[in-house]
């Protein structure tokens, strides 16, 4: 662990970019049906318009594009919460930021909001993001303990999730009740290029609002007095991790549904990396939440069950046994 | 008496929890020309509308009275509507109950132990197919006139379709939500072929089995697109895929046929307008 | 920097625990904060640091209050080392020191030449030079206060405030630490501790501040605020004194059964 922590932290950023941009590239290359990807590229470029161009350009690269943003959303927003709750389970799945996102997006997709104004969509992920975000930092507003943190996480998850339920079956399309497995597990089968645009510029601003933290956070290492007396303004930080969580998940989850334990493992994965510095952190779990989804969403396409699995399956498959081992060692620490 | 019997048996079957071979009555068999028909499926309103009189119709489904799944929403005002449970249909006290081989199957199952008389309709895979059921529902509420009267309109319908050109027919996809296609053998896959298309699902790179994947269809390279279209439809992610971007942008190379669902959701007299709609598509092609 | 207290009052919990309290903290001294428990020491010290808001009075930083001087500025002037001092994750010693340049860094300016000349004299002060590459949760007692103390000098504000910095730490470690807040206050600046042990409260320190229940009985050099009137009134104890070296000593003896023992309250 010594060794690893000593490289540098830029390399890590390159070699974690490079490393996310070839997954982007290898997704767009994955797919059902093969085809020359040079030919259709090249078609696409010159504006022929070829049926590969069109898939390459229509379903290929907006469902690579989506699980970059999505994981980095995700992985980004996991190391903000861990930072800002000093606790390494809250992650936007385990502490229902992203269930009460899609019980915004459900209410707004199906009730027809979003036909009318399609920015509606991502707002109302959002606004369901931000709700159990203010929640969370009511129960937790004096750093979480992991007790606190997980029985709160399954408050507002048990909530949001049969809300969701609720909410589907009320739906007045017929369809509507068999999709609760999209919102609850996520998937980005079939994205477009529509989605992307849309969640693109809020998931920016969410990102700049997360990553604005990041001295703060350092300094909450010493818990919030001395972050207090090291000159940073505390609810300033919340105020901007709320809102930069609830635009990043919000809208990531409005589009591909909820992608559960990315935030968990990403930051996980990457805290030796950082030299646990909850700062450094945010890029590079940004970077390896994009890597993993990015990961999982090759995963999905290459394993032959039919129709596809969904995401958050491969990535519970994935986070659940890193979800185990870490509360035992936090009882550990905590006992 | 019946009501009675039917009721109280529903009653001890319900307090029970479960049937005794001693109460389950042997099969009523409706009279000949029924005058209290329920329905419980949305494919033996359309026929049931078409076939009786609202009077002799004690309920059809609730989805019968939506325009948009519905060719028969008007006359289907008229009368009592259900949601194809037992509860509502026993007190109705039905001389012939209508449903669907592979719908509402717990009330079934509870009104076939009951012995209430029953006739099920199984889903048509040809036009003749189509035909038979009509004829066979015809005669089973004493229409029989007006059961051939249908079948002879819809065949003459589809007869009158213009042919054809000779050399190849262009091809088409049906689309469906959630990424459905229509495969060969199926009543769709006929109707393609009367209207002078050629179906390419089962051509298509993964076969034409379950929801697939857009790029499969895409990649397909069909030259008609053929959309299931429900324009007005509360929303769902499986409507949803019919609009996406790579859709809209093979809508500029291949052509797009929009036909409502409620024209081909059920096999009934309503497919020759489906049809025709599909053989008007193909003559209007450049 | 001269920090004063106006008038002030502070509750917690609802109860009034620092009434019409009048102090000035100067530049060059080691004070010691002293009381029994629940007087309000940890309270002061967060009203001193611009922590807290005081329910009653003001606290001015040169003549200012915390608003005028500013959050980052304040930051710079004082140093706070909160009580047990809690490290929420596996940060090397020398990044944890760093984070006690965090109010000289621009908001995207990085580590400076400056900023690492203060950390290595803040390890170095702090003798934990050694200790740079552990990780902090591997360290002992001992070892972690040094490397905390090190954080709050690489600040290299001219005030230290110190919440009971040498409570969890062995004899040879407290008065290792005791040792370095003097001679931190040798140089110029105000170092304040809330310390319980009287005797280096008395050996180590040039001022004591003495808060019990309501007040500060008593305010001054040690020899003067550690009267046995003093100790009685507001620890309810009685002590045993001694000399060596020349330097006088007490030990708490033992309890006396009065009515102004305080309970306690932690």
């Amino acid at each position: 662990m010594s060794r690893v922590s000593r490289i540098p932290y830029p390399a890590l950023v390159a070699g974690l970019t490079l490393l996310a941009l070839a997954l982007c590239a290898v997704s767009a290359a994955v797919g059902y049906v093969p085809f020359d990807l040079g030919a259709a590229l090249s078609d696409w470029l010159a504006g022929r318009p070829t049926l590969t161009a069109l898939v390459l350009a229509e379903l290929r690269l907006p469902r690579a594009l989506l699980g970059l943003l999505v994981g980095f959303s995700l992985g980004l927003t996991g190391a903000a919460m861990q930072g800002w709750l000093r606790n390494p389970l809250a992650e936007p799945g385990l502490v229902g930021v992203s269930s009460a996102a899609a019980l915004g997006a459900v209410i707004v997709f199906y009730s027809g909001l979003s036909a009318a104004l399609s920015l509606a969509l991502p707002l109302g992920g959002m606004a369901g993001a931000a709700a159990a975000a203010v929640l969370l930092n009511l129960m937790a507003a004096r750093g979480a303990g992991t007790t606190a943190l997980v029985i709160g996480g399954i408050a507002i998850n048990s909530l949001a999730g049969s809300l969701t339920a609720l909410a589907l079956n009320l739906a007045p399309n017929p369809y509507a009740a068999l999709e609760i497995v999209f919102w609850l597990m996520g998937s980005l089968a079939d994205r477009g290029t529509d989605q992307l645009w849309l969640v693109l510029p809020p998931m920016l601003a969410g990102w700049a609002l997360c990553l604005s933290g990041a001295r703060a956070l350092d300094a909450l290492t010493l818990g919030e007095d001395a972050a207090r007396s090291l000159g940073f303004d505390l609810t300033g930080l919340r105020v901007r991790l709320i809102a930069g969580a609830a635009l990043a998940v919000g809208s990531a989850v409005s589009v591909t549904g909820a992608v559960g334990f990315v935030g968990l493992v990403a930051p996980h994965l990457m805290r030796p990396l950082a030299g646990a510095r909850p700062g450094r952190l945010l890029l590079l779990a940004g970077l390896a939440g994009a890597c993993l989804t990015l990961a999982a969403d090759i995963a999905v396409r290459l394993l032959p069950t039919r129709p596809e699995l969904k995401l958050g399956v491969v990535t519970a498959l994935i986070g659940a046994p890193f979800l185990i081992v870490l509360i035992a060692r936090l009882r550990r620490e905590e006992a | 008496m019946r009501p009675i019997r039917l009721g109280l048996a529903a009653a001890l079957l319900l307090i029970a929890g479960g049937p005794a071979a001693a109460w389950e009555a042997p099969p009523a068999k409706p009279p000949s020309k029924p005058q209290r028909i329920v329905s419980l499926n949305l494919c033996a309103d359309e026929l049931l509308l078409r076939l009786v009189g609202p009077e002799r119709l004690a309920a059809v489904t609730w989805l019968a009275r939506d325009p948009r799944a519905s060719t028969v929403a008007e006359p289907a005002a008229r009368v009592p509507f259900n949601h194809g449970t037992a509860e509502e249909i026993l007190p109705l006290d039905p001389d012939l109950i209508v449903a669907g081989r592979y719908t509402t199957r717990v009330a079934v199952g509870l009104l076939t132990r009951l012995g209430a008389p029953l006739l099920e309709l199984d889903v048509p895979q040809s036009v003749a197919e189509v035909a038979d059921q009509i004829r066979g529902l015809a005669r089973a509420v004493g229409e029989p006139d007006r059961g051939e009267a249908l079948v002879a309109d819809l065949l003459s319908r589809l007869d009158a379709l213009p042919p054809a050109p000779p050399g190849p027919r262009p091809t088409a996809v049906v689309l469906r939500p959630n990424g459905f296609v229509a495969g060969s053998g199926s009543l769709v896959d006929e109707l393609l072929s009367r209207a002078g298309f050629e179906n390419m699902a089962d051509r298509l790179p993964l076969g034409s089995q379950g929801a697939l994947p857009l790029e499969a269809i895409v990649l397909g390279g069909a030259d008609a697109l053929i959309v299931d279209a429900a324009p007005d439809a509360p929303p769902s992610l499986a409507g949803a895929l019919l609009h996406h971007p790579a859709l809209k942008a093979l809508g500029r190379t291949v052509r797009t046929v929009s036909l409502p669902t409620r024209l081909w959701t059920c096999p009934g007299p309503q497919i020759a307008e489906a049809a025709e709609r599909l053989a008007a598509a193909r003559e209007a092609a450049p | 920097m001269r920090i004063e207290t106006h008038a002030l009052s502070a509750k917690a919990g609802g109860r009034t625990i620092l009434t019409d309290v009048n102090l000035a903290i100067e530049p060059g001294a080691f004070t010691g904060l002293i009381g029994p428990n629940g007087a309000g020491k940890t309270t002061l010290l967060r009203l001193l640091a611009g922590l807290a808001e005081p329910a009653a009075g003001r606290v001015t930083f040169d003549g200012r209050s915390a608003a005028q001087v500013g959050r980052r500025a304040l930051a710079r002037a004082i140093a706070y080392l909160p009580q047990s001092g809690p490290v929420h994750w596996p940060l090397r010693a020398e990044a944890l020191v760093l984070l006690g340049r965090l109010p000289h860094r621009g908001a995207l300016g990085g580590i400076t030449a400056a900023d690492r000349a203060a950390v290595e004299r803040a390890l170095s002060t702090a003798d934990a030079a050694h200790l740079r590459g552990r990780i902090v949760g591997t360290l002992s007692g001992g070892e972690r206060m040094r490397v905390l103390l090190a954080r709050a000098l690489a600040t290299e504000a001219p005030v230290l405030l110190a919440d009971e910095p040498v409570a969890a730490l062995d004899p040879g470690h407290q008065l290792a630490c005791m040792t370095l807040l003097r001679d931190t206050a040798r140089r110029g600046s105000s170092v304040v501790a809330v310390l319980h042990d009287l005797t280096l409260a008395a050996r180590f320190c040039d001022r004591l501040i003495l808060l019990s229940g309501d007040g500060v009985p008593a305010d001054g050099p040690p020899g003067r605020v550690l009267t046995d009137a003093h100790l009685r009134a507001a620890y309810g104890i009685a002590v045993h004194r001694g000399a060596a070296g020349g330097e006088p000593f007490l030990l708490p003896w033992h309890a006396l059964p009065s009515p102004t023992c305080q309970p306690e309250t932690p």
